[in-house]
């Protein structure tokens, strides 16, 4: 064999190996949270006395502050007319030890577990805030008071759970999308049942791990099916094999692609708790801590949310309606987004709990994002970031409003709700902003999210001048109106009715001191505030959130994606 | 009479095979040890898939190394979920998961 067949490969496997032991220098946010991690356990053992196990709590803030500070760092300035161009790699491998004929310089084309990009960066910080605000209303939580012997084993199984969020959104890898995914679900089942001691934790943390563990076997099912299919369990290189190769998605295989898809798509939607894989949301959301539903709500599906968006974006990028491969998933994710905000919203009608409320309105804004994920291009995208930085605050708050309700008066029955507005002014009138802001009232942030959703879904097709996607647009618009109700019914119940206890005196003909006024110290109402505020500003002042989101997405470089 | 020689097919029938019977375990039994059990046969048909791969397509080691990986998160799971299903039997005194009905509509 003459020598020039053979590339030369041992230069790529210098390079690569050389290029891995750097590439730690993209992995320190999560470098920060593993070290925080294991300082955590050992913080759990050295802290004896119930009393003093909430200071695991503050530590896990410091914790996720520095990753996030961490993340913030490695935010890269776009350059204009610059091609998306990975950032750190981190944990380069290279395909072409085996592949030679796609030897070309591995580096550029980012073959690696996870990517550092800025991308990946949002959602960090969208993570860490998100986690912070998640502690800090730990602190205030009754149920997590009544088990504080066992707080130690809840900020670091958070801190944990937050590896895995950080890495969800930043993966290039089937290897490592399932890893991260499993590492989330795995914290994730532990903490929705910690309340382990009532039957609805035992249930909830069951429901929760059937579900997953489903869900996400279907999901690696999937992955081995694209693996089959194209050799290689890079996204980038799945996607240049799909394009390279057409026996890979023509004849027999197109269907297999399909079912490949379809399967891989059933644990990113269990994620984001979409139809028909939401069947856990309910339920463990009403089962699990507080806290913990507000944190599954919003980073869980955050990091969901980026999980899916790369792998539509990288394996088949925009465009791929009349290019090769041939698979219209835009259809069938716009079928997907109408079912799951209608049943959410409908089902979310007929609930009385406020807590199963807010389980089937989450249901709701993910078939909402979804619609934005359709459209795919740069505005989808761009709409579906906004989302979840607006989404995040409002979500949190309301959760927050909830629980201290059910802190003081033990119920989250929309009935017990009754006249709250004069026993503690302050918490009613947080819970209505943030009902309003998730209906998406203008003036509140949700409305700007909600705009931009439009806007993206509602942008006309470039080569014919019409709208390819009006009727899921006209789907979210009448779905916000059906969600008007029963948010409205829980505020108008805090506002406008009165108690039942004193309607029932009023029929006996007796009259009763009306209850008494729930109080609540300065720190609870400071975070209040801390949730509020954001609200109302980004209501009116969006624009930096605005040109930061279309900063990630320009660097993405949706018009040239060729690797 | 001859057998054609085992070959990718093979394998691929069988994992197809295992998944369908993961997952008819999963909807049909009640008992939630036997559900667990369907997850595990749902999660190895995956990982017969990506040996299979590996040695017939002959193309790179991943898939060998994707297959450990989940065997891994698999034993992980499955502690978490026996320890779950441990707490549920505390709590109600039974592992059918028709019994955990306390939540709902």
């Amino acid at each position: 064999m003459p020598p020039s067949s053979v590339p030369d490969l041992s230069s790529v496997a210098r390079l690569v190996q050389a290029y891995s032991a750097y590439s730690l220098n993209g992995f320190v946010p999560e470098v920060i949270l593993v070290g925080g991690f294991l300082i955590a356990i050992l913080l759990d053992v050295f802290t004896r006395r119930a009393k003093s196990k909430s200071i695991s709590i503050y530590f896990a803030i410091v914790v996720l502050a520095m990753a996030g500070i961490a993340s913030a760092f490695q935010w890269q300035p776009f350059v204009a007319g610059q091609p998306w161009k990975p950032g750190h790699l981190i944990f380069p491998y290279s395909q072409t030890l085996f592949i030679p004929m796609v030897h070309e310089s591995v580096l550029e084309r980012g073959y690696a577990m996870a990517v550092v990009d800025n991308f990946s960066v949002f959602f960090k910080l969208l993570i860490s805030v998100a986690g912070i605000f998640m502690l800090l209303m730990s602190l205030a939580s009754q149920e997590l008071r009544e088990r504080s012997r066992r707080l130690g084993e809840y900020s670091s199984l958070i801190i944990g759970m937050c590896v895995g969020l950080y890495l969800m959104p930043a993966s290039l890898d089937l290897t490592m999308m399932y890893i991260s995914l499993e590492l989330v679900s795995i914290a994730g089942y532990i903490l929705a049942g910690f309340s382990r001691d009532t039957e609805h934790g035992a249930e909830a943390a069951l429901k929760y791990i059937m579900f997953g563990a489903l869900s996400s076997g279907l999901m690696i099912y999937g992955f081995s099916l694209f693996y089959g299919l194209t050799g290689t369990t890079n996204i980038i290189a799945i996607r240049e094999v799909l394009a390279l190769n057409p026996a890979t998605h023509t004849g027999a295989n197109f269907y297999i692609l399909w079912i490949a898809t379809i399967l891989a798509l059933v644990g990113m939607g269990y994620k984001i708790s979409a139809v028909p894989f939401h069947f856990w949301t309910p339920d463990v959301y009403e089962g699990a801590p507080t806290p913990v539903t507000a944190f599954l709500s919003v980073a869980s599906k955050a990091a969901g949310f980026g999980l899916l968006i790369r792998f539509l974006i990288f394996v088949f990028p925009e465009g791929t309606k009349t290019a090769a491969p041939v698979l219209d998933w835009q259809t069938a994710l716009a079928i997907g987004s109408i079912v799951t905000m209608t049943f959410g919203n409908l089902a979310a009608l007929l609930q009385t709990n406020v807590r199963r409320i807010l389980a089937y309105s989450s249901i709701a804004h993910a078939g909402y994002m979804m619609a934005a994920l359709v459209v795919g291009k740069a505005d989808g995208t761009v709409a579906i970031m906004i989302y979840l930085a607006t989404y995040l605050f409002m979500q949190i708050g309301v959760f927050y409003a909830v629980m201290l309700i059910a802190n003081k008066i033990g119920s989250e029955e929309i009935d017990d709700y009754r006249g709250l507005m004069t026993r503690t002014p302050l918490v009613s009138s947080a819970m209505v902003i943030f009902l309003l802001s998730l209906t998406g009232i203008p003036l509140t942030a949700g409305f700007i999210g909600k705009f931009y959703l439009l806007a993206a879904v509602l942008t006309p097709d470039a080569a014919t001048h019409s709208l390819p996607w009006l009727w899921l647009a006209v789907g979210v618009i009448v779905n916000s109106v059906i969600s008007l109700y029963y948010y409205l019914r829980v505020a108008a119940a805090m506002f406008l009715k009165r108690p039942l206890r004193d309607m029932a005196l009023e029929r006996a003909g007796q009259t009763a001191p009306p209850l008494p006024a729930i109080q609540f110290g300065v720190p609870v109402s400071a975070l209040l505030l801390a949730l509020i505020v954001p609200i109302l500003v980004l209501g009116v002042y969006f624009q930096p959130l605005v040109d930061f989101a279309s900063g990630v997405v320009r660097f993405f470089n949706f018009d040239n994606i060729r690797y | 009479m001859t057998f054609a020689p085992v070959g990718l097919t093979h394998f691929l029938v069988l994992a197809a095979v295992l998944l369908v019977l993961g997952l008819l375990t999963m909807l049909t039994r009640r008992n939630a040890i036997a559900v667990l059990m369907g997850i595990e046969l749902i999660l190895n048909a995956a990982n017969i898939n990506f040996v299979a791969f590996t040695r017939y397509g002959a193309i790179n080691l991943g898939g060998q190394v994707v297959a450990i990986f989940v065997i891994v998160l698999a034993a992980c799971e499955a502690a978490v979920a026996l320890a779950i299903v441990l707490n549920l039997y505390k709590r109600l005194g039974s592992v059918s998961v028709r019994e955990a009905n306390k939540l709902r509509d």
